[in-house]
């Protein structure tokens, strides 16, 4: 059942996972492997998603209605090297509920970054 | 190559995941973790180090498992409509799926591997006691090991909600429990630890299925298809017959003897899996039953080979009564197939 409006701050605050997921989608409509890339540069190589993490997490993520399925690109994907041999890939994207979700998400980190730098200023004197 | 194998791997990973969920997924997952195995294959690294970084992602993976597969079955509906649970016994001519179809052979023969990796534990330690020089540590924890399959096979198959083969896992694993707790192994008494593989297992599946479904559903397909209470009494109690005959004498001819009936227990359970019908399942176990009974009574120290040593003759109606009460044993869940048709059939008029 996709969630509402005001279900967005039930849902947060997101896992670091999460958050990356969605980051990775932000910039558009994106398949499995793609996702998994994006997450792992996203990170600086610091969180690797395993498969049956990924797709526990999309699988979660439709059910919120958080991202949906989208149709597939037409030509090959420029990050794909012929693995998929033809086959059509599944893409996800954001729904807006999804991409405030991610706006409230960043907006409670950017909260926390700047409380955290007002207090350690206040420690630094 | 290592590659391909390795993506065979996660294939049958992937059959772990409830069936709406790999229905919607799995093919997706497959392709990417092929991919990503090509994306290792591809950054030019050393055949060691590539083989290395393939191994990594794979153990990431299965490491990845359980939550993911809490994750998975989190989100699975209700049983009876598309869960992993709906059919756990293949068929479909009866309800739950438990009767009316036999299992396609990969499942038979997996039925039948509790059964032979008995008799090779069993001949590891029989070789050793024969003074074969060598083997002692393998013949000491051998029998450790196919508990350990045992157990994990009754844990794939508690996850799966106990499909037919499943049974001879369990039953072997409560044998094997049986075994370690009982008396003294290799001057170890383990009693009541001896259970504990079974109990890791059993807390594993409630934790990754959060349900008490898959043991709702293990009951309930014991009511709907009695053999399999046969099956289970078939794959606990005749090891428990073997050991028990060869306990006392570890001689070439057992062994050989030993060979025999667990290939006869290995074929008893494939032909059982096989089978369609109840009947013709219980006889499928009671025919290797009958024969292991039987030569036991004619080459063993048992009642009345006992006579026969003795110069006395032989009773052949004991020996009928005794093969019968042995026999009986696999045809005594029958009652339970009684019950149930006696409680489902209409009121006379």
């Amino acid at each position: 059942m996709p969630a509402g409006k005001g279900q967005v701050e039930e849902l947060i605050p997101l896992r670091e996972p999460t958050t990356l997921i969605l980051l990775a989608l932000s910039t558009g409509k994106k398949h499995g492997y793609a996702i998994l890339k994006d997450v792992g540069m996203l990170s600086q190589g610091r969180i690797s998603l395993s498969t049956g993490t990924l797709y526990g997490a999309l699988a979660r993520l439709l059910d919120q209605g958080v991202i949906q399925k989208s149709a597939g690109d037409d030509g090959q994907d420029p990050e794909d090297d012929g693995a998929a041999g033809g086959r059509a890939r599944k893409y996800y994207e954001l729904t807006p509920h999804g991409r405030r979700l991610l706006e409230a998400e960043l907006g409670r980190m950017e909260a926390l970054l700047a409380a955290a730098r007002r207090e350690l200023g206040v420690a630094g004197r | 190559m290592m590659g391909r194998l390795l993506t065979r791997c996660y294939a049958r990973l992937l059959r772990l995941y409830p069936r709406t969920f790999a229905a919607e997924f799995g093919e997706e997952m497959a392709a990417v973790f092929s991919q990503t195995l090509q994306g290792v294959e591809a950054a030019g690294l050393a055949p060691a180090q590539r083989r290395m970084a393939m191994a990594r992602l794979f153990l990431k993976e299965t490491w990845d498992l359980p939550a993911a597969l809490v994750s998975a079955r989190r989100r699975e509906p209700k049983l009876g409509s598309s869960g992993a649970l709906a059919n756990p016994g293949g068929g479909a001519s009866a309800p739950g799926g438990w009767v009316g179809q036999g299992d396609p052979w990969a499942r038979a023969l997996l039925g039948a591997v509790p059964f032979l990796l008995f008799g090779l534990a069993h001949l590891i330690q029989g070789w050793v006691e024969l003074g074969t020089p060598g083997g002692e540590e393998l013949a000491r924890y051998a029998p450790a090991a196919v508990y350990f399959v045992a157990a994990l096979g009754l844990g794939i198959g508690w996850l799966r909600g106990f499909p037919r083969w499943s049974i001879a896992y369990l039953g072997m694993a409560l044998y094997f429990g049986w075994y370690f707790g009982n008396g003294r192994y290799y001057g170890v008494v383990y009693g009541w630890r001896a259970w504990i593989p079974l109990l890791v297992v059993a807390l594993a599946a409630l934790l990754l299925t959060r349900s008490l479904r898959p043991l709702g559903e293990l009951l309930r397909g014991a009511w709907h298809d009695w053999t399999r209470l046969s099956f289970l009494l078939y794959a606990l109690v005749l090891p428990l017959v073997t050991i028990v005959f060869f306990d006392s004498d570890w001689g070439a001819g057992a062994l050989a003897g030993l060979v025999f009936d667990t290939l006869l227990l290995a074929a008893g359970a494939v032909v059982y899996l096989r089978l369609s019908r109840a009947l013709h399942r219980a006889l499928a176990l009671q025919i290797p039953m009958f024969s292991l009974c039987l030569r036991y009574q004619l080459l063993g120290g048992w009642y009345p080979a006992e006579q026969l040593a003795a110069g006395r003759p032989v009773n052949l109606v004991a020996l009928l009564l005794f093969l019968l009460s042995w026999g009986g044993l696999m045809f005594l869940p029958g009652l339970v197939g009684l019950l149930r048709r006696g409680l489902s059939s209409p009121p006379s008029r």
